[in-house]
């Protein structure tokens, strides 16, 4: 039977395509907050309402201060941050996004694969759960490691987070409320601060491509003449 | 094992966080009259600079493994701004580096004890050793271990002297504390697994740093990876521990001894390598040459913490590196000892080639209260020294 988690859940798998082919930032953001929003309400959809009943305030509390941080707040922040740092599209990523749309393809299905292998079915509230969870956390990586903004680098760290929270939500894992608020929190700020390192490098570097970034390293030091013109303290 | 881990931690930590608090009031002011771009006010940075202690203690004494990933996150984030304590080019490369990297790392270490307590519920020890991987490559990350610690070097150099000690001397400890509380968790079916991935980044973290001493030209760079080679040698003989009982005893005391012995050493070379910054102006090797002539306090403590961190009698590190050579299978033994060799050959050379020869550029005078801590640490690390002399000839 297909319940509404799953087809929350389907809606994940396809964001995560989309998000793998998205160049205008704008979008990509607006994706990624449908994302946070389905992690966040995703505890309700999986609670098994015809046994247990009404879920209690723990659950309710966590799935809307979930929703409100990354389904409102983070992208809210994050469209800031491309506005600010006048970027919209992300022109010569390192891997392409047909290429990373086939990846983002081969990714699931190998998700699926080791789904089946762990028996993760027997043990998780939905059989999709733990194959969108690993496939988000691919995608997420996938943008951090084949995109050259520094925006995208950090949408690809919310949505790996996002795959993270899924895979939480999947094996039904209870943490306790002070945890969950404190991995929230983490989060949260850790945005906060990348937002705020974008708009110094976009200032300092005139640019936010990260690629403007690479200066520091081993191999420059061979030669002793280059060290004079960076002196610092 | 755990227990006792934690307890030197809590100690360790609040005595470097104390010297690099005090030498932060010497640093600062001069730090600030030399920068190019303005500095972060240091109202900021003591605030942060106290935050950090603070999480790192949090991590130390927090009781359940996901509320021990949010303090380590913690530390993440308080930690990142004071790399870019100077607000230029480099250091916001450093900071972008260090925040982006470790937050993949942590991000995985979240995912590693989400398997591994998953592990615990079904009861499945395959679970757990997917759940060590993630985990131990996600804490390793923040512990420095290679190839997860290309942050390392950069953020090392990057911020200023007390933060990077305290980066090196006890942010490395928590983190790798993280690791040991996962893999003291392990069944029995797991423990193999866990110890030889921990030897085999051990040994590589070793290799690398070994190799990326060589020829470097940048002091500080030279002691960031000589942390990366540290924390191998303290993975290893971690891994150790679970090897015959007559022998563990001695391998924990060896442990606890390297981690103490490498915290006050390193502490002790960060700031004086920072004072020597403050004084040329440069972490180039080639410029800095004469200390002996020029800076004769400086001089002495630059050179006998390199002795002493290339464990050399009578450095505690000696007897826990001998003890990780007597110990270790025969290969193992071997390697490091090779590697060991390597790491001394490239310190010793950078190091005499700093203190010797003439001096090439005029460096200048510093207030002898920038000498004030490193001189108490090495004090410190030499009557440990003789201490662990007396007590293994006992």
């Amino acid at each position: 039977m297909i319940t509404l988690s799953e087809i929350a859940l389907a809606l994940y798998l396809v964001s995560d395509l989309v998000l793998a082919g998205a160049n205008r930032l704008k979008s990509a953001v607006r994706f990624v907050a449908m994302q946070g929003v389905v992690v966040g309400i995703l505890p309700v959809l999986m609670w098994n309402w015809a046994d247990e009943g009404c879920p209690g305030a723990r659950v309710w509390i966590i799935a809307f201060v979930n929703t409100l941080v990354k389904g409102v707040a983070l992208p809210m922040l994050l469209m800031y941050a491309v506005r600010k740092a006048r970027t919209r599209r992300e022109l010569e990523p390192i891997v392409s996004f047909h290429l990373s749309q086939l990846i983002v393809f081969f990714i699931a299905i190998g998700a699926f694969a080791v789904g089946r292998l762990l028996h993760v079915h027997a043990s998780s509230a939905s059989e999709l759960a733990v194959p969108v969870a690993l496939t988000t956390m691919g995608t997420g990586l996938l943008l951090i490691c084949g995109r050259k903004k520094a925006i995208t680098q950090v949408l690809g760290f919310l949505i790996l987070e996002n795959g993270i929270s899924v895979f939480g939500a999947a094996i039904l894992l209870e943490y306790g409320i002070v945890v969950e608020l404190g991995i929230l929190l983490d989060v949260f700020a850790l945005v906060f601060i990348l937002g705020i390192a974008v708009f110094q490098i976009s200032r300092t570097f005139s640019s936010t491509d990260t690629d403007k970034l690479n200066h520091l390293g081993d191999t420059h030091l061979m030669h002793p003449h280059h060290q004079h013109d960076h002196v610092h303290a | 094992m755990e227990h006792n881990l934690r307890n030197l931690l809590l100690i360790l930590t609040p005595v470097l966080f104390a010297a690099n608090l005090v030498q932060s009031f010497f640093y600062l002011p001069l730090a600030s009259r030399h920068a190019k771009t303005p500095n972060m006010p240091d109202a900021l940075y003591y605030t942060l600079f106290i935050a950090f202690f603070g999480a790192m203690i949090f991590a130390l004494t927090a009781g359940s493994l996901p509320l021990m990933w949010v303090a380590i996150e913690l530390t993440t984030l308080v930690s990142a701004p004071l790399i870019a304590y100077h607000r230029d080019k480099d250091g916001l490369e450093a900071m972008w580096k260090y925040l982006l990297i470790c937050s993949i790392g942590i991000a995985f270490a979240l995912f590693g004890t989400m398997l591994v307590l998953h592990s615990q519920t079904i009861g499945s020890p395959r679970w757990f050793m997917a759940g060590f991987a993630f985990v131990l490559a996600g804490y390793g990350t923040k512990t420095g271990l290679a190839p997860f610690h290309s942050w390392l070097p950069d953020a090392h150099s990057e911020a200023p002297a007390p933060v990077s000690a305290l980066l090196s001397g006890a942010l490395l400890n928590c983190s790798f504390f993280a690791i040991v509380r996962f893999r003291e968790m392990a069944p029995a079916e797991a423990a193999p697994f866990c110890d030889n991935s921990m030897l085999a980044l051990g040994i590589f973290s070793v290799a690398v740093g070994a190799v990326f001493m060589v020829r470097q030209n940048d002091f500080k760079r030279l002691l960031a990876y000589s942390s990366v080679e540290h924390i191998g040698l303290i993975t290893i003989l971690y891994s150790l521990c679970a090897g015959s009982a007559d022998i563990r005893s001695m391998i924990v005391l060896a442990l606890f001894a390297h981690i103490v012995a490498h915290s006050l050493t390193k502490t002790l070379l960060f700031q004086t390598a920072g004072n020597l910054l403050l004084a040329f102006g440069t972490r180039a090797v080639p410029v800095v040459q004469g200390l002996a002539v020029s800076m004769k306090g400086h001089a002495l403590m630059w050179l006998v913490g390199i002795v002493f961190i290339c464990a050399m009698p009578p450095s505690v590190l000696f007897f826990s590196e001998l003890a990780l050579v007597f110990s270790a299978p025969v290969w193992v033994s071997a390697v490091v000892l090779l590697l060991l060799f390597i790491v001394f050959a490239a310190m010793m050379k950078t190091a005499l080639s700093m203190v010797m020869g003439r001096p090439l550029v005029k460096c200048e005078r510093l207030p002898g209260s920038l000498a004030l801590v490193p001189g108490a640490l090495l004090a410190a690390i030499i009557l440990l020294g003789i201490v662990s002399v007396y007590f293994v000839a006992r």
